[in-house]
């Protein structure tokens, strides 16, 4: 592995453990006392802040499902019950603090008190008992439906600020289920009614630290300072987010001062900041939020064949892939994983050693009576196409036939939902627990969740990857993660891990202060967010 | 008399003209992949296991996707008639909102770039014809390369390095509505509508100076001038009027291009025009913006048929004989 | 005094690389009230002499020599603005093409009606009511209803008519008709002849009549000239030229008219390039009875011996003309 780069991913996450570490010790609001102003208040308060968003929000609704850059702008005004920090620790938000029983099939939540919802009600647990309702409702067409009903039995109140879950089995992993908005934020009981997914008018307010003021569809959203915000009053007055789809024109708009922050630059534009060759403006690229990985369709022509599946593998060579795939700003690693990670140890105590070896690849090939039948490379036309073209040529010296086939997203999915491909490639980004994103792809029939996506159907993986969930024991996950590893990677060969791209960068004008992205994000992590931002007069 | 038969007569005409296209737009529709409920319902085409049947059945008896596609269409039609597309699959919001906030943005677009683009082609192509040959033609030729060979795209990227981030005089992105500040509505309008004006304008300026080039060779003018008529008289009362038959055309094409929204443009000003809705609304599977916006850019083009059509008769009143 | 005094004309063609003389030293005069056909073959040089006059040359021409006296000013001389207020004021033109020489744009009531407030400084309603005047004058049927007309509502023969009422509009005192009747059919074309002849009486105008056409000219015109190959090649009254030509060319030119009951009889060979004339006189190649005089001297201009008033002013360019008999003398 290139030590270099290495270096980086790994200095990265010390100085975010170190940011956490010092965010803890700041920034620890007292509880119960809401409209309380933080440090030099009067001083930084004040000033719109517009960004540059690549993305727009999608619903007005709370529980429908959410992709990554609508999710980051809802969370300015809703907010999960728990999240993670940039160290990959998992802080109350909504909840002040959480016991299992013993088995973890009962999960008792205390709310954090004195948060108040934009309409000023405050949050009580008749909120949290009607919004789960909401969402265990199938009638509603919650997203999240599929996901809590198989978590969640019942709920109910215990006094206004706790609430007990009983689950349908042991469930360890509970807290982690809530740290995303789309699982249950909370807005006011009775705040939503009417046809699936609909909203008529404004959302429903929330408890975020920016209440919704309009939202034009396609061009921006608005949000305005939520004075009585739990963590204390925002400084920034308030906040916009234009659509800025292209990326040129983000980059223009930054430059010129139209947008105060930007996300997803191009790498070459963080070069020419590091360089000094553009001034007034800060970047940083955002890592983590793009693991690539290739996974094999096993019940695809040639690819069922467990023979052609390692022959690719063995075609391949990471450190050549990432460095002709990322253009330079990437970081290989076989798994989705933090390195030097517990996760890492695990997995690749299980891993194979994949160095490259055409020759045997060629003997594999031939063995499975391949000849140069053409194999598809199912990817959006958002992903590297570089990456791509590095496979296919790096495959083609062991005589496979991989045929690129971009696709617009749409038909990505459709062609992933009837198998219609020999390799997939995907991206992912660690969410704390790696052994629940195996599911999707590995895990055939489980009650009325989905099939897999690479066609691999087998009780024993099924068994493997349900029992992760329930383990209450990190140590014990770790383990069975290291098993999963084992099966998917040494064992069946379906898939293969690329590396992370760091190709995505954020960038910010030098008067803008305080700035925290989040994991993944870029607009608010459990220890700090644009609601601790503001911007320099 | 003649010219308002004339007129009722190309009115009535554009009906059956529209009502095709209504039908070529809905069977579109049907044509594209992607599963309308599954993204009306938020899910992922490869989510079909996930969404529990009754839900999926509501939505898609809800969509009537369980009528015969004749029945689908007039339903469809129906609505579209009193201004109901459907709610907007992504934004989960009424079509006809998100179509219409786009509207006024993409007028003033593309009527400020029509407007530049006609002040500078047509006197300067003319100019040109009338100098044929002598500088002021090459600078023409110059100028009508440069607009053709040069991508909008590129050209849109230099002003804006000049005028939005070097020298800082106007905004790089966006659109405000005039009524909210007519200054800043100008100072958003001005890169975009000269970008896109530029680009038309090189485009009329080679039909307009070969075509007035040709007119000034007719035997009419040679007759205007034997009447003692002075140059100016000639030029702008006999000749312009008869080149305008061949500008009108083009500009009846770009005008539809135009009001349709140049999608290159507004991505590049990240400007609210409906081309870019559209093209995000194709990747997104929004059907009912698709079908509203796509039905908006044909009704545009035939009515703007129509009046180039008027123009026409105005220009050539052998036209207004032969029809009427 | 003459109206018109055309003295040793010469118009050049600059073509880029080369260049041709379309006009090469024609001399003529033109009475008041007087009606003079201009006569040749195509690319003789009659149009480019009258587009001269009017001075509406195409740009590469240029009048190289000589003078136009039009009313004691050389137009030859005269700036744009100046020709402005002599076109379509003094001087009228009608042009070969009837279908093309009318803006199809504008009503055939505008076309004349502005001539009328350009020249005239009349208000829109007084120069429709002069317009429809001289439609009444110039025979079109029904003149109220004809000025809100576009052209192509009308046949070649009205659209003529629609021109000349143009042409004639602010009384010239001079019309210059290059060809009218060409493009017409037969009928027609006596109509617009007799139309043109009792204009001509009426207003007492001088005509300048452009035609190929022999016994148009003869029936119109009390003089003639003859051009051949950009030169003048004989001049007099109608009666002297058809009756007794004195040059072989106009002789030829007489001959190849049909006439009941004789063989047609053609001019032999056709015209030289302008681009290369020959040397001497320019119809030797094609001429009967050449000697090697005529392959060295360009003939000058001769005057007749007036004996009877007809041959007054009978001028010709040949060094062997014809005897009166239209024989080669001995």
């Amino acid at each position: 592995m290139n030590l270099r780069k290495r270096c980086n991913i790994v200095s990265m996450f010390m100085l975010v453990a170190w940011l956490a570490a010092a965010a803890l010790t700041l920034a620890n609001p007292a509880a119960g006392e809401a409209a309380s102003k933080p440090e030099a208040w009067e001083k930084r308060q004040g000033g719109t802040l517009v960004i540059g968003s690549s993305k727009d929000m999608n619903t007005k609704h709370p529980f429908t499902r959410v992709t990554s850059v609508d999710e980051f702008i809802k969370m300015m005004m809703w907010e999960p019950i728990t999240m993670y920090d940039l160290a990959g620790k998992l802080h109350g938000i909504l909840a002040e603090s959480w016991e299992p029983n013993a088995d973890a099939s009962e999960w008792t939540f205390k709310l954090r008190r004195g948060v108040k919802f934009h309409n000023g009600a405050e949050m009580t647990s008749a909120d949290w008992v009607w919004c789960y309702n909401y969402i265990l409702n199938p009638a509603n067409g919650a997203y999240a439906n599929t996901v809590l009903s198989d978590n969640i039995a019942k709920v109910e109140a215990v006094d206004p600020y706790t609430v007990k879950f009983k689950m349908v089995g042991p469930r360890a992993l509970f807290p982690h289920v809530l740290s995303s908005i789309q699982n249950g934020t909370i807005v006011p009981k009775n705040s939503l009614g009417g046809k699936v997914g609909e909203i008529e008018g404004n959302p429903p307010p929330g408890t975020g630290p920016f209440q919704f003021v309009n939202w034009t569809p396609g061009t921006q959203v608005e949000f305005k300072r939520f004075d009585d915000y739990w963590e204390g009053t925002p400084y920034l007055e308030g906040l916009r987010f234009r659509i800025i789809t292209n990326k040129a024109a983000r980059q223009n708009a930054l430059r010129a001062g139209d947008v105060n922050m930007a996300d997803r630059l191009r790498p070459s534009f963080a070069e020419r900041v590091k360089k000094g060759r553009i001034t007034g403006i800060k970047t940083r690229a955002v890592g983590g939020a793009g693991f690539r990985q290739l996974y094999f369709n096993t019940k695809g022509k040639w690819t069922s064949d467990k023979r052609v599946r390692e022959a690719i593998i063995l075609s391949l060579d990471r450190e050549a892939t990432v460095e002709e795939g990322f253009l330079g700003v990437g970081d290989p690693l076989p798994l989705a994983v933090p390195p030097d990670s517990d996760w890492l140890r695990s997995g690749a105590a299980n891993l194979p050693s994949y160095e490259r070896d055409v020759k045997r690849a060629r003997q594999l090939l031939k063995e499975a009576g391949y000849n140069g039948e053409p194999l598809s490379l199912n990817m959006t036309l958002g992903q590297e196409v570089a990456l791509g073209e590095a496979i296919v040529r790096q495959a083609a010296e062991a005589g496979l036939n991989i045929k690129m086939a971009p696709v617009e997203s749409t038909i990505f999915y459709e062609r992933l939902g009837k198998g219609d491909f020999s390799l997939l490639m995907s991206s992912g980004r660690f969410r704390g627990e790696p052994g629940l994103e195996e599911t999707i792809n590995y895990v055939c029939e489980k009650g009325k969740v989905r099939r897999s996506r690479t066609g691999y159907c087998n009780p024993a993986m099924d068994a493997l990857i349900s029992s992760y969930p329930t383990a209450s024991d990190r140590a014990e996950r770790v383990r069975i993660y290291g098993e999963i590893v084992k099966a998917v990677f040494a064992d069946e060969m379906m898939q293969y891990g690329i590396g992370w791209s760091n190709n995505r960068n954020f960038g910010w004008r030098d008067n803008v202060k305080n700035w925290q992205r989040g994991p993944g994000q870029e607009y608010r992590n459990a220890l700090g967010g644009l609601h601790r931002t503001w911007i320099e007069k | 008399m003649r010219m308002i038969r004339y007129t009722l007569l190309r009115a009535l005409q554009m009906i059956p003209t529209v009502l095709l296209v209504t039908v070529a737009v809905f069977v579109l529709i049907i044509i594209i992949p992607g599963d309308p409920v599954l993204s009306m319902l938020g899910y992922y085409a490869d989510d079909v296991t996930a969404v529990p049947h009754e839900i999926y059945d509501r939505m898609f008896r809800e969509l009537r996707l369980d009528r015969p596609i004749p029945i689908q269409y007039l339903y469809w039609l129906g609505d579209a008639l009193q201004g109901d597309f459907g709610k907007s699959v992504v934004f989960r919001v009424p079509v006809i909102d998100v179509v219409l906030s786009r509207v006024p943005a993409t007028l003033y677009l593309g009527t400020a770039s029509l407007l530049i683009a006609i002040v500078v082609a047509v006197p300067f192509g003319v100019w040109a014809a009338v100098k044929n040959d002598t500088w002021v033609d090459h600078l023409a030729s110059g100028f009508v390369l440069f607009g053709v060979a040069v991508p909008g795209f590129w050209f849109g990227m230099i002003v804006i390095l000049v005028f939005a981030i070097y020298l800082g005089w106007l905004p790089s992105i966006g659109y405000v509505a005039p009524q909210e500040d007519f200054l800043r509505f100008l100072k958003h309008l001005i890169m975009p509508a000269t970008v896109l004006g530029l680009d038309v304008a090189a485009n009329i300026l080679r039909f307009q100076r070969t075509d007035f080039l040709d007119q000034l060779h007719q035997d009419y003018v040679r007759t205007a001038r034997a009447k003692g008529l002075p140059g100016q008289v000639v030029i702008w009362k006999h000749v312009l009027k008869n080149s305008l038959i061949a500008t009108v055309t083009v500009v009846g094409l770009n005008t539809a291009r135009l009001l349709g929204g140049s999608t290159i443009i507004e991505t590049l000003f990240s400007y609210p025009g409906l081309s870019r809705l559209l093209i995000e609304a194709i990747y997104a599977r929004d059907f009912p913006v698709i079908q509203a916006v796509v039905l908006w850019m044909v009704v545009l083009v035939v009515v703007v048929n129509f009046f180039v059509d008027l123009i026409y008769a105005y220009l050539n009143p052998r036209i207004r004989y032969t029809t009427a | 005094m003459a109206l018109l005094d055309v003295h040793n004309l010469t118009v050049d063609f600059n073509l880029g690389v080369e260049s041709l003389r379309a006009v090469d030293d024609v001399s003529f005069t033109l009475e008041p009230g007087e009606a003079l056909g201009i006569v040749g073959e195509s690319g003789s040089g009659k149009t480019v002499t009258a587009l001269s006059i009017m001075r509406l040359l195409d740009p590469a021409a240029r009048i190289t020599r000589g003078q136009i006296w039009f009313d004691g000013r050389d137009l030859a001389t005269q700036d744009e603005s100046a020709m402005e207020s002599i076109r379509g004021r003094r001087i009228g033109m009608v042009f070969q093409e009837p279908m093309t020489s009318l803006n199809p744009g504008y009503t055939v009531g505008e076309q004349v009606a502005e001539v009328y407030r350009h020249h005239l400084r009349l208000s829109h309603a007084e120069a429709r009511r002069r317009t429809i005047e001289m439609f009444e004058r110039v025979k079109l049927p029904g003149a109220r209803e004809m000025f809100n007309k576009y052209p192509h509502e009308f046949s070649g023969g009205m659209r003529q008519r629609v021109t000349i009422a143009a042409a004639l509009a602010c009384g010239p005192s001079l019309l210059i008709a290059d060809e009218p009747t060409t493009a017409v059919d037969v009928t027609i074309q006596a109509q617009i002849l007799s139309l043109l002849g009792e204009l001509q009486r009426d207003m007492n105008l001088a005509l300048l009549f452009i035609s190929h056409d022999l016994a148009v000219v003869s029936e119109l015109c009390t003089r003639a000239a003859v051009l051949y190959g950009a030169r003048l090649m004989e001049v007099g009254s109608t009666d002297a030229i058809f009756t007794a030509p004195r040059h072989p060319y106009t002789a030829g030119l007489i001959n190849s008219v049909p006439q009941r009951g004789q063989p047609l009889q053609g001019v032999p060979g056709t015209i030289f390039d302008l681009r290369s004339p020959p040397p001497g006189c320019r119809f030797h190649p094609r001429c009967v009875h050449a000697q090697p005089r005529c392959n060295r001297e360009i003939p000058e201009l001769t005057r007749s011996p007036a004996s009877t008033p007809v041959e007054r002013g009978h001028v010709y360019a040949c060094h062997y003309p014809l005897d009166r008999a239209g024989t080669r003398p001995t």
